[in-house]
């Protein structure tokens, strides 16, 4: 693909097309697409009039690639009939300066917003310029309507794809004033998500639904130990099985990586002409592994160790306030503490991993459903030496990506082994099995609080130490950011550490990363501290956010109380938590931020506790995302969100015994199912700010109204995930 | 062997033992029927088996013989069949990979019992996983299927 950038960052003009691999478009609609001209980055018009926006976002379930295209075609100002999605290849060049491939922390909308809706009005505005010259009249006389150009002087129309070509030929104008909200057509409409007609056809593909010619299935047995190495292996019985054709070690490539760590374990690969053969053949493997410490050790002793290591004496990672406070006891009247412990999660996308992949002298293909392409691009050079510029990556949507699919692990396994395999093409398949027991997951997080009540009962001093596998911005010099704690509180101090070495299993991003833990710890520990001082805990919520207030916690968004205080009220506004309450039942509250889209929301649990059974009944979410560019497929994100954390509270977990996953599939390893599933009410707050992100914004907050709801109902505490049967009775 | 999938007969050279469903994706190469688990436990492989909904994933290619086979593909001609419709109106799939099975599962469920109640679904739709979360809508998708469904019938 040709690209070149005009002066000042202006649109691109010159562009060999889309690339017409790996997407979910009919052969038709291709054959067409070829026509199409393409007017910028982000958008081709064909002669037909239909308009292809082309997706540079991972489409994982979150809905970007309809809000997206939404927010381009608002300002193009185009029929939404003659939208279509593509799904091209990545080009890390042409989009480092336009928001660029890479999918996650919520940022997509919010992100994209700015970038589109220049590049849609200036589109419209070329389109206008080549309207004005062919009538031969001032561009002020020129107007739009859905895709067509009108001359207000004799009422002439011409369509888009009439004079695309000539309007490609402009440059592209800068700065162009995006249109007041009051004349949306498109934005804030609850529109139909674009991929849903192929979905439900079963035509829309992703990454696992790629086939290359010759291509080979592959399966890697790896270590059950997270560390272990490989020793030897026979693969005498594996060859034996009709269809295997080759078995490969990928020892080469074991270990950890990255600077934001992964880690591949060392295994042997079956090689074969279908899956069943080489599910067949990697079944009749025989290998002996190293299994090194960790396979002595389990899940108990990782946590002994985390509780062992937050009595140590330890100092600040973050700050807020008077360093004193903590120290100097005269101020405090009564401390108040408590443990939590959020632990390891899988992410369980229903999409496996998956990797197809094609390496030639010094270059190779790939396709897969990514969120991290350029991730892929320098570690793929840097393990494996081929220059970046001759990486080709086939963008596809995936069946779930939750972080895990931000990592480049996959990839790089897939193009090692066709490069070991002399060029042949692979098709690398995580079994479901070996998703749960030899993958990454979510960090275990043990959190230690303690909080310091002055005389008049109010919260002197904020304090958390905090445990977990894996690090983010906690320990980076430049940024010692704290826990996402938007309450006045005159003083928060943060002791972080990082328990890296005895992690049982390599941990990275999982949806809404750090918020889970953080979230679960504070608003759980909050409602703790509320009953201890006999406050209700919303009225005591109520109290801390009182002031209106933008905290710098060293992040780059601030955090609100105003905006905190708002979900709050209207969570409880739709509900009556002073109604008298019920045997068996409970209301809960939680309040949190998630910020890296800064975004807001509270929820409101009811639960009801019966013969050791519990059922969540219901939650009532409020939402302060700012403006909502598709308000169902937002109310779609915010609903399933909640379903991911109650997920992990019902079920999650992971254990680990002699250093190996006791969870082998979705019998032991649950996620809740449509009979377990709580009605659930979402409500916005009305804003003209934003927009905001919302795909991790609901799961750290279903956790703890749940949780103060069991309270409420049972009167006992639960400061571990999961709720274990035996918490009920 | 020779199976019968979509009202078309497809001759499949392969090892008895293998779950049909790797016989539709890899070998007769209709894609939108996923595996998920490959133990019977997430029904993301669902298809339709003389009518009857069963998981592709746990049955061996020896015990098709003669039966007809139905994926998603073969649901409707075009894509219309009632919950192909109201899936779309109600925004129901996110990431989408569990749909096909949803569906299967839910038109198997319409064709034994047209009208459910909303517990009736939520138990038969039950061996259904979705990650994403999506089954408020599922829900509400096949009740609104199932209902038109009816008023065309009536």
């Amino acid at each position: 693909m040709k690209a070149s950038a005009l002066a000042g960052g202006g649109l691109l003009l010159q562009f060999n097309g889309f690339s017409a691999s790996g997407t979910n478009e009919t052969k038709g609609v291709r054959d067409e697409l070829s026509e199409g001209v393409p007017v910028n980055a982000f958008l081709k018009i064909s002669p037909r009039n239909e308009v292809y926006f082309r997706v540079t976002k991972h489409e994982m379930g979150q809905g970007v690639a309809t809000g997206l295209a939404m927010i381009l075609a608002e300002e193009l100002d185009v029929d939404w009939q003659k939208v279509n999605l593509e799904f091209a290849d990545a080009d890390l060049k042409t989009y480092q300066s336009k928001g660029g491939h890479g999918t996650g922390g919520s940022t997509t909308i919010k992100d994209m917003w700015p970038i589109l809706q220049q590049m849609g009005a200036a589109a419209r505005h070329m389109l206008m310029q080549a309207a004005a010259e062919h009538w031969q009249v001032e561009l002020s006389q020129i107007t739009t309507d859905k895709g067509e150009l009108i001359n207000k002087k004799n009422e002439a129309r011409l369509t888009y794809g009439d004079i695309a070509d000539k309007a490609s030929k402009y440059k592209a104008p800068q700065n162009i004033v995006p249109k007041a909200s009051a004349n949306y057509r498109l934005i804030g409409k609850p529109l139909t998500n674009k991929i849903i007609p192929d979905v439900v056809k079963g035509t829309y593909q992703y990454g696992m639904d790629i086939e290359v010619p010759g291509m080979l299935y592959t399966i890697i047995v790896r270590c059950p130990v997270f560390r272990g190495k490989l020793k030897k292996y026979d693969a005498s019985k594996t060859m034996a099985v009709k269809g295997v054709k080759k078995v490969l070690s990928t020892a080469k490539i074991g270990g950890i990586s990255g600077g934001m760590p992964y880690h591949i374990r060392e295994g042997v690969a079956v090689l074969a002409d279908s899956f069943w053969a080489a599910k067949k053949g990697a079944d009749q493997l025989m290998v002996e592994w190293e299994e090194g410490q960790k396979a002595k050790q389990s899940i108990e002793d990782l946590e002994v160790h985390m509780q062992e290591q937050s009595l140590q004496e330890s100092q600040p990672t973050g700050y807020m306030g008077n360093p004193d406070a903590f120290a100097n006891v005269a101020d405090i009247n009564s401390i108040i503490s408590a443990e939590y412990a959020y632990p390891y999660q899988l992410h369980a996308p229903m999409e496996t991993l998956n990797c197809t992949a094609r390496y030639t002298t010094n270059a190779c293909e790939i396709w897969l459903g990514t969120q991290g392409p350029s991730y892929i691009a320098g570690e793929v050079n840097k393990l494996l030496g081929i220059p970046q510029e001759n990486i080709t990556i086939h963008l596809l949507p995936s069946g779930g990506g939750f972080g895990r699919r931000y990592y480049p692990d996959v990839a790089i396994e897939a193009i090692y082994l066709s490069k070991e395999a002399g060029g042949i093409p692979i098709k690398l398949i995580y079994t479901r099995e070996q998703d749960f027991t030899q993958n990454m997951v979510h960090p275990y997080s043990f959190m230690r609080y303690q909080v310091g009540i002055n005389e008049a009962k109010q919260v002197a001093t904020w304090y958390i130490k905090e445990m977990r596998t894996y690090t983010w911005g906690a320990t980076f010099p430049y940024r010692p950011e704290l826990p996402w704690i938007g309450y006045n509180i005159p003083n928060i101090r943060f002791d972080f550490k990082h328990i890296e070495a005895e992690s049982l299993l390599q941990s990275c991003a999982w949806r809404a990363v750090l918020a889970n833990g953080w979230a679960f710890g504070q608003e759980c520990f909050l409602d703790e501290v509320a009953y201890n001082l006999k406050k209700d805990p919303y009225e005591f919520r109520k109290e801390l956010l009182e002031e209106d207030k933008e905290t710098d916690i060293g992040h780059s968004n601030k955090i609100s109380t105003k905006r905190l205080r708002q979900v709050m009220e209207l969570a409880v506004s739709k509900t009556d938590l002073r109604a008298p309450k019920k045997e068996g039942k409970g209301k809960g509250l939680s309040v949190y931020p998630y910020m890296h889209g800064n975004s807001y929301c509270a929820q409101v649990a009811e639960v009801t506790v019966s013969e050791g059974n519990l059922s969540i009944d219901k939650i009532i979410c409020a939402v302060d995302c700012g403006k909502l560019i598709n308000p169902d497929l937002v109310k779609s994100q915010i609903e399933g969100g909640i379903l991911w954390g109650l997920s992990a509270l019902l079920h999650g977990g992971v254990e680990v015994k002699n250093g190996r996953v006791q969870r082998t599939n979705f019998h032991q390893n649950k996620i809740m199912r449509h009979a377990e599933c709580p009605q659930i009410e979402v409500y916005f707050v009305a804003s003209e700010e934003g927009p905001y992100g919302v795909g991790e914004l609901s799961p750290p907050a279903a956790v703890p109204a749940v949780i103060n709801a069991y309270f409420q109902a049972t009167g006992k505490r639960i400061r571990k995930l999961p709720i274990k049967k035996e918490d009920n009775l | 062997m020779t199976i019968t999938v979509n009202g078309k007969a497809y001759h499949i050279e392969a090892d008895p033992q293998m779950p049909l469903l790797w016989a539709i994706r890899d070998f007769i190469k209709l894609k939108g029927t996923k595996y998920g688990c490959g133990l019977g436990q997430c029904g993301a492989c669902t298809v339709h088996m003389n009518g009857q909904a069963v998981r592709s994933c746990t049955i061996p290619l020896s015990a098709v013989g003669q039966k007809e086979i139905t994926t998603i593909e073969g649901l409707s001609a075009d894509g219309t069949h009632p919950l192909q419709q109201s899936w779309q109106a109600c925004n129901v799939p996110q990431c989408g990979f569990c749909q096909a099975g949803q569906i299967m599962a839910a038109a198997a469920l319409l064709k034994s019992n047209p009208s459910p109640s909303e517990e009736e679904v939520r138990q038969a739709m039950n061996g259904n996983l979705c990650r994403c979360g999506t089954y408020l809508r599922i829900c509400k998708a096949v009740l609104q299927a199932a209902q038109s469904a009816e008023s065309t019938s009536n």
